[in-house]
């Protein structure tokens, strides 16, 4: 399934008319969002939890560079390697160096949202080395040959049903006959993936955060995936986003919490591992070799520019499960790595805005975004301002529109008359509850994906000047 | 140096004037939850039912005999025949070692050439640095004789815990690595907060235990000073 932003609307309004994903996103999205407000309402002030943890992402980005090199010296001085790339072939080649050096035939790779970005199982497979996604969502995914829809939640759209149906007949588990039973299913996958462990010659990990002071990368999971998948293995390679640095292990013990609750409702992940270096040398498990690959691909680009605080996210996913648009379509329909209000905003940014045009308009800039970030990014300001720097990318057409719309705004008369005009056409295009569907012309544009109110028979204006001389009778003022 | 770091750093140097203004560090950070009753009872209390809330278990004994006789009701209800433990010196319950030998259970401990033999046991015992009562958590940490695998390869998970080593929250936890400047996390390849037995919710979100790491964790606390 290719990725294409651009195609939202078409998208969208197919994810509108599948039924079967209206359930599961009914379900697994409002539960989330539930479960978030019920968990964050809980601590000793989620104001006070999301400034605090706001700072601690801010000052990360504040100290960029020097808390970099600081990374790199600590991890290197235990014996791990540090290798910068600027983009994701750079990454991607890093990695399958690394595979030659050593030998390494097979990896086990742990959720990571940054490497869906670097597309780097399909790299890695193209040149022979075989990889295995071991958290259970990613894994589904991996088998359906799909993409996950969601940053913390990959398989959110899927019903059990399907799942089972997949698993029957790509995997060859004994079909259910009554009841699905998502143990079974579970059960059935943890086997499967146990003896894939001890054939891999290494690990793939993401990172969550990187405390500079340590140069320690956190990486947090529920089902232990990460950890087992680098605890077998000689090797283990984490990929991270240069962007998710944060100065010290306070400012760890802040968000490594609201992430979770923000997340799952959880008051921590099951496993909050942390990882200072290879194993010691009489060490009985653990990694021989350690390698942190410190990804840019695009974040330089948008830092210390009106976006920069895009960068802060920690992809707890909250703002997915919160949002109306996300709700109702899902996270397919968005085309891009990055689903939802932030995928919204840093899709454009890290992919070009000419292969996103849609995105930011994707939102109704209702702020539930905005109420729900754990660091209160202002999403909604910033997908404002992407569509101030698309208006060079819109028609001639749809531009002088909305020039039109601006210059009758400010000239009552002329708003008055137009507004008349409309109401008295508006019937010859309206349906049946009087909801404008195809408007004539390039106004067409509009109805395409959107409802138009009807124009009512009345305006505001009239409304008012009839209301407001009628009191003036009746009060005698 | 190479080529790729100086250009990334060069970039976000030159780049750094945009960015909004970060606030100072916090004199004091807000913790994320706080208990009423920091007594040793309290930390206890709360630690056991944030625990059991996530279908972990603890049990309380006074004492090492009572903590001896607790490892063995609870391998014998599981039906465990092997254990991979700790290096007994890191797993505070002296005469561990003797006591199962005497029942019959095999232990071992993780080297670098017995993974399959790991595989084999049904049970994993060892200790851990610390609790967090707040949030059900224990930490554990890596050094030899103190490997991963005891706390993540069996699906049943046994931990020793002294109840000293009970603390309020991970802030407190991370206060007293400070207070050591850092020096015993600077030590350690590896450090693991868990919280809970290992889970899943990614099938409509059911709750599921054990997808790969243990789906049974049992604390045994023992009460009072060591």
């Amino acid at each position: 399934m290719a990725l294409d932003a651009n195609r939202f609307a078409e998208a969208a309004s197919r994810a509108l008319q599948d039924k079967q994903l209206k359930a599961a996103l009914d379900h697994n999205a409002r539960l989330a969002d539930a479960t978030r407000i019920k968990s964050m309402a809980a601590t000793t002030g989620a104001e006070t939890l999301r400034q605090q943890g706001r700072g601690a992402r801010l000052r990360g980005l504040a100290q960029l560079p020097e808390l970099l090199e600081q990374t790199e010296e600590q991890i290197t001085a235990r014996g791990g390697q540090v290798l910068w790339a600027r983009d994701a072939d750079e990454a991607n080649r890093q990695v399958l160096a690394i595979c030659q050096r050593h030998g390494l035939r097979f990896g086990v790779k742990s959720k990571s949202m940054v490497t869906e970005e670097l597309h780097l199982v399909p790299f890695l497979e193209k040149h022979g080395v075989r990889m295995l996604e071991t958290d259970l969502g990613e894994f589904v995914v991996q088998v359906d040959e799909s993409r996950p829809s969601h940053i913390v939640a990959p398989i959110m759209h899927m019903k059990k049903e399907g799942i089972h149906k997949l698993f029957v007949e790509k995997l060859g588990m004994e079909p259910m006959e009554d009841d699905i039973d998502p143990q079974v299913m579970t059960r059935f996958a943890r086997q499967y993936l146990r003896r894939r462990y001890f054939e891999a010659d290494f690990g793939i990990t993401g990172g969550n955060f990187i405390i500079a002071e340590t140069g320690t990368i956190a990486i947090t999971t529920n089902e232990g995936n990460a950890r087992l998948g680098t605890a077998l293995q000689p090797v283990h390679v984490a990929i991270v986003g240069i962007e998710k640095v944060i100065p010290t292990w306070e400012d760890y013990a802040t968000l490594v919490q609201t992430l979770a609750r923000s997340a799952t409702g959880q008051q921590l992940s099951v496993y909050s591992t942390l990882y200072n270096g290879p194993a010691l040398s009489e060490e009985g498990d653990g990694p021989q070799h350690y390698y942190v690959i410190l990804v840019d691909n695009g974040r330089s680009d948008i830092y210390g520019t009106q976006y920069s605080e895009a960068l802060a996210c920690i992809r707890c996913g909250a703002c997915l499960n919160t949002c109306p648009v996300y709700q109702n379509v899902g996270g397919h329909a968005y085309g891009a790595v990055y689903p939802g209000p932030i995928g919204s905003v840093i899709t454009p940014l890290l992919t070009g805005v000419e292969n996103a045009t849609p995105l930011p308009f994707a939102s109704s800039l209702c702020g539930a975004c905005k109420a729900a970030c754990p660091v209160d990014i202002n999403i909604p300001d910033m997908l404002l301002g992407l569509r101030h720097d698309l208006q060079e990318e819109q028609s001639p057409l749809w531009r002088l529109g909305m020039q039109a719309w601006s210059w009758s705004f400010s000239h009552p008369l002329l708003y008055e008359t137009g507004r008349k005009v409309s109401a008295a056409l508006s019937g010859a295009f309206s349906g049946e509850d009087g909801k404008l569907r195809s408007l004539p012309g390039p106004l067409g544009a509009w109805t395409e994906h959107r409802d138009f109110p009807p124009f009512p028979q009345e305006s505001f204006h009239d409304w008012w000047r009839r209301e407001r001389d009628g009191q003036s009778g009746q009060d005698g003022d | 140096m190479s080529e790729a770091r100086e250009q990334i750093l060069g970039r976000l140097r030159d780049a750094r004037d945009g960015l909004p203004d970060a606030p100072a560090a916090p004199e004091r950070y807000q913790p994320v939850s706080v208990l009423d009753d920091e007594s040793a009872e309290g930390l206890l209390s709360r630690f056991r039912t944030e625990l059991e809330g996530l279908q972990g278990e603890v049990y309380v004994v006074p004492d090492e005999e009572a903590a001896l006789d607790q490892v063995l009701t609870l391998l014998a209800e599981s039906g465990a025949r092997h254990a991979l433990t700790w290096d007994w010196p890191h797993i505070p319950l002296p005469g561990l070692a003797h006591a199962l030998g005497e029942v019959g259970i095999d232990t071992l401990q993780a080297t670098p050439d017995n993974r399959e033999a790991c595989e084999a046991a049904e049970a994993g015992i060892s200790g851990a640095d610390a609790a967090i009562a707040a949030t059900g958590s224990l930490v554990v940490s890596t050094a030899p004789g103190m490997g991963r695998l005891a706390t993540l390869l069996p699906p049943q998970h046994i931990v020793l815990l002294r109840q000293e080593r009970l603390l309020p929250s991970l802030e407190a936890w991370v206060a007293q690595q400070r207070a050591d400047d850092l020096a015993h996390l600077g030590t350690r390849s590896n450090l693991c907060i868990i919280t809970g037995p290992s889970r899943t919710a990614d099938i409509e979100k059911n709750l599921v235990l054990g997808v790969h790491g243990p789906g049974r964790l049992q604390v045994v606390v023992v009460e009072g000073e060591s």
